[in-house]
Formats: C-alpha cells, sequence, structure tokens
C-alpha cells in the first residue's frame, strides 16, 4: 500500500505553484465543516486500536493527496474508495484541514 | 437565527421562526433535548449533541440498562472470537466526559402535545425536542408456539444480553452429532447478515468441539444478504455441516414447540437438539406509545430524520423506517449525527450542513475470513436514496479476507467509542 501511495504521492505534487495553491486553500478551509464530514469518519477511525489506521494529525497536504488516491481509486480499498468517492475538492480540503489540527 | 450553510441546506428548518415557538427558547432558557434509547442510534445523538452544543442544549438520555452489550459482534462472542465482557459497554463517559444527564429508568408514554416524557417510574421529562432510538420489539406471537417462555430454550438473541450467553452456551452442550436449527427472521429486520455470520461462527464452534454436528438453517426468504458469499464461505469451511432450506424446500414454517424441541414446517418436522429462533420484528414499543408509527416502524423526513407524524420528536436506527438502508449499528450511528445536525440548528442556530449517510456491514464466516458490504446515501425528498455502494467478491485471496476482518475489528472499537467515549 504504501508504495502505492508514494508513487501516486509523487505524481501528484506536480508544481510548486499547485502546491502554494493548495497550501493556501487549507489555510482558508472551513473547520467546522471539516469537523461535520469528520462524523463519517469517526465511525471507523478512531485515536489508536488495530485494525484502521489512526487519521489524527496526518499532514494536510498528505492527507489531501492521499484521499484524492482513493477517490480516483489509485489507491485500493472498497471502503476508502466508497467514502471518498463522492467528496468534493473542497470537502476534502476542510477534512484534511480538521484532521490535521487534531494531535494523534 | 439560524446562519444557513453556504451548502444552502439551512433553508429546510424555516430557521429562527420555528425556533421561538419552542417554550424554553422564549424565556431564554437552555433548551432541553430527550433521548429515549443509548443503543447504537440514542447513545451517538446523545453525545454529538451534547459535545456540539458545548452546553447550548441541555441533554438527557434515558437507557433502561446500566450496561449496553452490544448486538454487533455477539455472534463473535459465540463463535469464541470475542470475550463476553469486550462487548458491554456503560455510560460513564456520556455522563462525566459529554456532562449528559443519565438516566437509567424505562420510559413509559410520550405526550406530544404537552412534550413530556413519562417514566415507568412514575417520573417525567420535559423536551423542546425528542430523540427515539429504541431499537426493535420482538414480535413473539409472528411463530405459532414462540412466546417470552419458548426463548429460554430456543433464544433469539436479537436484542443486547444474555441470550447469546444462553446460544453459546447450548451450543457447547449439545449432544455429539447433535442438530442445531437456526430459524432467520423474516424481512425487514435488523442486521440483515446477522443470522447467517450466527451460522458460520456456530458452525466453527461445532467443527472445533463436535464436528459430527449438522446445523439446520429453516428460512422463511426465498434469499439472503451476502448469499452467494456465505454458501461459498460454508462449502469451503464446514463442508457437509450446513443444510440450508428456504420456503421452497420446506413449504412454510408452521409452528415451534420449545418442549419437544420440534420445528413444524409445512413439509416436513425437524427435531433439534439446540436452536435459535429469531421472530419478526418492529419498532419498539416507546415508538408505538408516542404516536409516530405507520404499521410496524416510524416513518421519518430523510433530511432531519424528524418523524412524518410529529415535528419535534425524531427517530433513529432500526425503529425508523430508513428505506434503503439496512437496519444497522452503523446506519443507527450515521442517521444520529444526521439528527444531531439538524436538531442543533433549529434549536441554538448553529449551521446545518448537508445531510449524508454511511453503512458497512462486515460478517465472519470464519478464521480470518470477512467479507463486508456497505453503501453510502444521501437524503432525497421522500426516500434516503443509495448514492454508492460495493461488496466483498467471491474468490478473493485470503490475504484480502483477513485485512477486510481485520477492518471490522478497528470499525467495531471506532464506533463503540463513538458512542460511548
Ligand atoms: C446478531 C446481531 C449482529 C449484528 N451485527 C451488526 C454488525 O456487525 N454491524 C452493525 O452495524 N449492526 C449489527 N447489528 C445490528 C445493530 O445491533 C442494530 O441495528 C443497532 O443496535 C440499532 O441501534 P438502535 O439505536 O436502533 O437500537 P439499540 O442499539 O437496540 O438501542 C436501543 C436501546 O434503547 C433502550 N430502550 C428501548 N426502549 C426503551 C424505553 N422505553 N426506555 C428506556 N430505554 C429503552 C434499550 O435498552 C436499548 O439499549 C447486529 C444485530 C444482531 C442482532
Ligand atoms: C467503514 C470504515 C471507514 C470509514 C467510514 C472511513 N474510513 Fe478511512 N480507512 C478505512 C480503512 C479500512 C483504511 C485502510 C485502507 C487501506 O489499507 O488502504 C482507511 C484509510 C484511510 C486513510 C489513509 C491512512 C493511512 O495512514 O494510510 C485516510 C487518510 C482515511 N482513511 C481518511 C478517511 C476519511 C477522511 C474518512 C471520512 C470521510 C474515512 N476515512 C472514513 C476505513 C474507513
Amino acid at each position: 500500500m504504501f508504495g502505492a501511495m508514494s508513487a501516486v504521492m509523487f505524481g501528484a505534487i506536480s508544481s510548486a505553484a499547485a502546491q502554494t495553491d493548495l497550501a493556501d486553500q487549507i489555510a482558508k478551509a472551513d473547520l467546522g465543516y471539516g469537523e461535520y464530514l469528520a462524523g463519517e469518519c469517526v465511525t471507523c477511525h478512531r485515536k489508536s486500536g488495530a485494525g484502521i489506521p489512526q487519521i489524527n494529525g496526518i499532514e494536510a497536504e498528505t492527507f489531501v493527496i492521499i484521499m484524492k488516491a482513493y477517490r480516483s481509486k489509485d489507491l485500493d480499498n472498497k471502503v476508502m474508495q466508497m467514502m471518498a468517492g463522492r467528496l468534493d475538492d473542497e470537502q476534502i480540503i476542510s477534512l484534511a484541514a480538521y484532521f490535521s489540527s487534531l494531535s494523534n | 437565527m439560524t446562519s444557513i450553510s453556504r451548502r444552502g441546506f439551512g433553508g429546510l428548518f424555516g430557521a429562527s421562526a420555528l425556533g421561538l415557538a419552542m417554550p424554553s427558547l422564549a424565556f431564554g432558557a437552555v433548551p432541553k433535548v430527550v433521548v429515549i434509547g443509548g443503543g447504537a442510534g440514542g447513545a451517538t445523538a446523545a453525545r454529538y449533541l451534547a459535545k456540539d452544543s458545548k452546553g447550548a442544549l441541555d441533554v438527557t438520555l434515558v437507557e433502561a440498562s446500566k450496561r449496553y452489550y452490544t448486538c454487533f459482534y455477539s455472534n463473535l462472542y459465540i463463535g469464541g472470537f470475542r470475550k463476553y465482557g469486550s462487548i458491554g459497554h456503560n455510560y460513564y463517559g456520556l455522563a462525566v466526559n459529554n456532562r449528559i444527564n443519565v438516566v437509567h429508568e424505562w420510559a413509559a408514554s410520550v405526550d406530544g402535545a404537552a412534550r413530556t416524557v413519562n417514566l415507568a417510574s412514575g417520573g417525567k421529562l420535559s423536551y423542546d425536542k425528542l430523540v427515539l432510538s429504541p431499537g426493535i420489539a420482538l414480535k413473539y406471537d409472528s411463530i405459532a408456539g414462540y412466546s417470552p417462555q419458548a426463548q429460554g430454550r430456543m433464544p433469539h438473541g436479537w436484542t443486547s444480553g444474555t441470550q447469546a450467553q444462553q446460544i453459546r452456551n447450548q451450543v457447547l452442550t449439545m449432544k455429539k452429532g447433535g442438530t442445531f436449527v437456526m430459524m432467520p427472521p423474516p424481512n425487514p429486520y435488523r442486521c440483515p447478515p446477522g443470522p447467517y455470520e450466527r451460522v458460520s461462527m456456530i458452525a466453527h464452534l461445532l467443527k472445533e468441539r463436535n464436528p459430527t454436528a449438522k446445523i439446520i438453517v429453516l428460512d422463511p426468504k426465498e434469499k439472503f444478504s451476502k448469499m452467494g458469499l456465505f454458501t461459498a464461505g460454508w462449502e469451503k469451511h464446514y463442508p457437509g455441516m450446513i443444510e440450508w432450506l428456504g420456503p421452497d424446500s420446506h413449504g412454510g414454517i408452521k409452528s415451534v414447540n420449545h418442549e419437544t424441541m420440534e420445528i413444524v414446517t409445512d413439509l416436513d418436522t425437524f427435531k433439534a437438539d439446540a436452536a435459535s429462533v429469531v421472530p419478526a420484528q418492529r419498532a419498539g414499543s416507546i415508538a408505538m406509545a408516542a404516536g409516530v408509527t405507520d404499521g410496524d416502524w416510524a416513518p421519518i423526513i430523510p433530511a432531519t430524520m424528524a418523524s412524518k407524524a410529529d415535528p419535534n420528536i425524531h427517530v433513529l436506527g432500526d425503529a425508523s423506517v430508513a428505506s434503503s438502508m439496512p437496519k444497522s449499528g452503523f446506519s443507527a450511528n450515521s442517521q444520529a449525527k444526521v439528527a444531531a445536525n439538524a436538531i442543533r440548528g433549529e434549536l441554538t442556530g448553529s449551521r446545518v450542513y448537508d445531510p449524508r449517510f454511511a453503512n458497512t456491514c462486515w460478517s465472519l464466516i470464519a478464521t480470518n475470513d470477512g467479507i463486508k458490504v456497505g453503501a453510502n446515501y444521501k437524503a432525497g425528498s421522500e426516500k434516503i436514496d443509495v448514492v454508492d455502494k460495493f461488496v466483498s467478491q467471491g474468490g478473493e485471496s485470503a490475504d484480502v479476507r483477513k485485512t477486510t476482518y481485520e477492518e471490522s475489528i478497528g470499525w467495531y472499537n471506532g464506533i463503540t467509542s463513538d458512542m460511548f467515549s
């Protein structure tokens, strides 16, 4: 999985400009919306424990890349493909801003 | 004034004009929400209402039991994959961490006009909004001969508690080479794959301890959830042990007798050494008493989970008519968050976001052989509609099946901490 992920990450950050743009969007994201959307995630993802990775504190830009990779099915997990599948970019960014603000 | 999220959803609720009609709001008091039922739907709703309103709502949870034993994973307990204690949870986190007023009593009736709940003990609670998540009640009379008296020897194990222990004990003490009869319920019922996961877990136990024993499944339905995956799993792990018979084969179930342990169908009489009989189901009785049911279940408005009969009562989980969403703990937890968001918006003016629902049901067939089915949903105007769905495939690798099982452990820890922490 991590092999797939680093390949995905390598391809996703194509230019410095795109990166700044994303950082900017994350800074402006609606944390309240992120927290609301996160309600869907914490049924499975909790702070610690086996079986499903904990996602609090993942760095926001990495978070966005991972979520987009599930959405495009470049990362392989049926549940996560479905969960990411209906999130638009703005929603993913709000989630990234929210989860990255939590301590892991 | 209720602020309208940029997704434009807040507009649906008519905002503050409605809010001011609430008696406690008119006097500037903290609005009161009473939640009946501290299970998958109710515990989640109470927790999100209290946590997210940060003191702006007065939340009371009425739950009869002091300890909630999850039905989810009760089959894994029967199979020996979990200790009984590990599926029990208390209300300490809700009371202490979330400052919810937890009342361990039985709610007897609801007066919708006066907005009060009457407790069986004689106490009374008033509310601005009421959330009902009472789960199911069993329709004992749906099977001739079945009754609360019969459930000692023919346990249903379909509501939380000691029934699961009885089933495990019956399997462990069954005579060598004996017959276990499983009778799944007719649709609709809580946890569509549940009866077949139970069959798998009993087979697992028998394979270890009583390998010449047999399991007969007398199903009132022609087909069932994840049927192909289960039957393939049974052939692989428990060849020759499980015989599934639908109405085509048994002709229809006529009656059960817990004294003779006989189950009579149209075409045959089956003698069981041990049995689990799950009758038909309906919404928990407080939903009936509150007058929000139409037939056996409570119809709701998808975007808010508010009852179609009373706008101040929201119905969650198994008791509600959630159309394409199955009656599961995951569904109830998901619906609770939608309702909590809508209720907070109405009572405190907080932002109301687009409602979204999801469900995944995992089942364990044998050691490290897990399967899953899931979907996400949106609120249509009349029904909760499917957006996207998936299901495990036949012939998946052992690795995928093991990961799927491990995910279910993560989910169990996730949902129970989302309900109770
Ligand atoms: C064998 C089995 C396996 C299952 N496996 C899964 C699974 O793997 N995944 C999954 O998602 N779901 C599973 N489920 C389904 C899941 O247990 C239910 O769908 C879920 O519990 C429904 O939540 P609820 O809030 O509607 O009701 P419940 O969780 O049943 O909660 C209702 C609560 O209300 C209380 N109550 C009721 N009436 C009153 C009253 N008048 N006064 C006070 N208290 C009251 C009850 O004591 C109870 O605690 C399974 C079910 C079974 C039977
Ligand atoms: C039904 C359970 C479930 C739900 C709900 C869920 N996830 Fe996941 N998530 C998983 C599983 C299982 C994995 C591991 C998948 C894999 O191995 O690729 C995962 C992996 C992830 C990862 C990668 C973590 C890592 O360290 O590799 C992220 C990020 C993530 N999920 C975010 C989310 C977000 C955001 C949501 C809510 C919108 C969400 N998940 C909802 C089950 C779930």
